[in-house]
């Protein structure tokens, strides 16, 4: 059964498990899940549970609902996706097995290192779900030539500049329907798959070659795990 | 003082239906102005409107004259005021409208004016460190500052936007002034608070510092982004810029 476990500053307040079909949170007492704070709104958010799938869904909450630190208005959840509503996190944990709010990484590290038989007894672990084409795919650049070739960049915040100040700089930004590179100093304007860019953000697609300051790059995006 | 860049970005946001923001911004005469207007029916954007107009009229008039003095901004913000005031007063459907207003003044002696009133906000950005030079005339503010409540991470929904000073709501507003010598390299900002409910300071800071070199791509990320998380009031900026690159290219060393 698919859980929630509520925390404030890293202190676990309370952990739920998703029983319904459709469980809302809100500061409102009618609400599945009430958090009595003034930056929740009255009705703010909602989960509903089909099997093994969870979607949540804000509810047009006055100061929005954040999954990964991304703000979304309709998300599939992922099993340790952070919910954000204000100062409160929610953290989602979808299989049945684990221990009450053991850390999924580490036990899913020691699931693979361990070896001995001990873990065979146990159900098998799910097997991961299919790679989402949403928000929760994080962008990538990998350094192809120069220097720092074999170099990878997460691009994971809002934005990061590309290049050399005074003679060319770019900036890749970070949007909720992707990621797109623009032109901000020097005279010479990036180059995507052979083609130079204009003033304008161009948005990037897998397995894009973006040149900038005569270094080659390749952009891509990878689900986070 | 070098050569200064100015750049305005208004936007509705996502949820509003009018744009009831007012920016201006002369890089030859060396001023910018944010007014964030408030009131039913198009009395925000009228208001906002007023102020603007008025402000920007006599900081022309006294920069014909020569230089601008802390005086010369306290009557421009008065001659906003007493626009919108009697504007409000004579027209029905305009009462109780209002402005806030921030604004800043690149004076040749190499000193920085700015004025404000409400809730919209001047930042700085100089030496990797945004610092805001503005407290904001809100009812949130001032409890927060007296102790009565925490700041919380989203501002209260339900003191959102109550000022306790306003343009144009009574007979004479008093603004904040200060007077600040500019460094090289200074970005200066100036927004409303459609800006500030949906960025915290940090993420200001971050693309202050990596786009200031560009201060047009600067405003249409900060619209953006503000946008992106939501956008529930309408956003304005008006980027001051010295032109000397920011942090940039740091990712590949």
């Amino acid at each position: 059964m698919p859980r929630l476990i509520l925390s404030m500053d890293g202190l676990v307040l309370k952990e739920m498990v998703l029983e319904k079909e459709r469980t809302t949170i809100g500061r409102k007492p009618h609400n599945d899940i009430q958090i009595d704070n003034l930056a929740i709104s009255g009705d703010h958010a909602a989960i509903v549970t089909i099997l093994n799938d969870a979607f949540l869904e804000d509810m047009n909450s006055t100061n929005g609902t954040y999954v990964n630190g991304q703000p979304v208005k309709k998300h599939v959840l992922q099993s340790n996706d952070v919910i954000e509503l204000g100062k409160y996190r929610l953290k989602y944990i979808s299989d049945g097995g684990a221990p009450l709010a053991a850390d999924q990484d580490v036990s899913f590290s020691q699931s693979i290192g361990t070896d001995n038989g001990r873990q065979a007894a146990a159900a098998p672990e799910a097997p991961p779900a299919p790679a989402p084409a949403s928000s929760s795919a994080v962008g990538m650049i990998q350094i192809l030539s120069g220097t720092h070739a074999g170099r990878t960049l997460e691009l994971s915040k809002s934005l990061t500049t590309l290049g050399k100040p005074g003679t060319q700089v770019a900036v890749i930004t970070r949007r909720p329907h992707g990621y797109f590179i623009t032109h901000v100093e020097g005279t010479v304007f990036p180059v995507v798959n052979g083609r130079s860019l204009d003033a304008q953000a161009h948005r990037l697609n897998d397995n894009d070659i973006i040149e900038i300051a005569g270094v080659k790059m390749e952009f891509f995006s990878q689900n986070r795990a | 003082m070098g050569l200064w860049r100015m750049v305005m970005e208004t936007h509705v946001g996502q949820i509003r239906g009018r744009n009831e923001d007012c920016v201006f911004c002369d890089e030859d005469l060396g001023i910018a102005i944010v007014a964030d207007g408030m009131g039913g029916h198009a009395g925000g954007h009228v208001a906002a409107r007023l102020a603007v107009d008025a402000w920007v009229a006599h900081l022309r008039a006294c920069l014909a004259d020569g230089e601008v003095s802390e005086r010369d901004v306290q009557v421009a913000v008065a001659e906003a005021n007493r626009a919108v005031f009697s504007m409000a007063s004579s027209d029905p459907s305009l009462r109780s409208m209002g402005t806030t207003l921030v604004a800043v003044c690149l004076r040749a002696d190499g000193t920085l004016l700015t004025c404000h009133v409400g809730d919209s906000r001047i930042y700085r950005w100089r030496d990797e460190a945004l610092t805001c030079l503005t407290r904001d005339h809100s009812v949130l503010r001032e409890q927060r500052d007296a102790g009565m409540i925490v700041p919380p991470s989203r501002a209260g929904a339900a003191l959102r936007g109550l000022l306790t000073r306003a343009v144009g709501v009574a007979a004479s507003v008093v603004p904040d002034l200060t007077v600040s010598v500019i460094q090289a390299g200074d970005i200066y900002l100036l927004c409303s608070d459609g800006l500030t409910e949906m960025l915290p300071d940090a993420d200001i800071a971050e693309v202050l510092g990596a786009l200031g070199a560009n201060p047009r791509l600067a405003a249409e990320h900060l619209v953006d982004l503000a946008n992106d998380r939501g956008g529930v009031d309408n956003i304005s900026v008006v980027i001051v810029s010295s032109c000397t690159p920011g942090r940039l290219g740091a990712e590949l060393g």
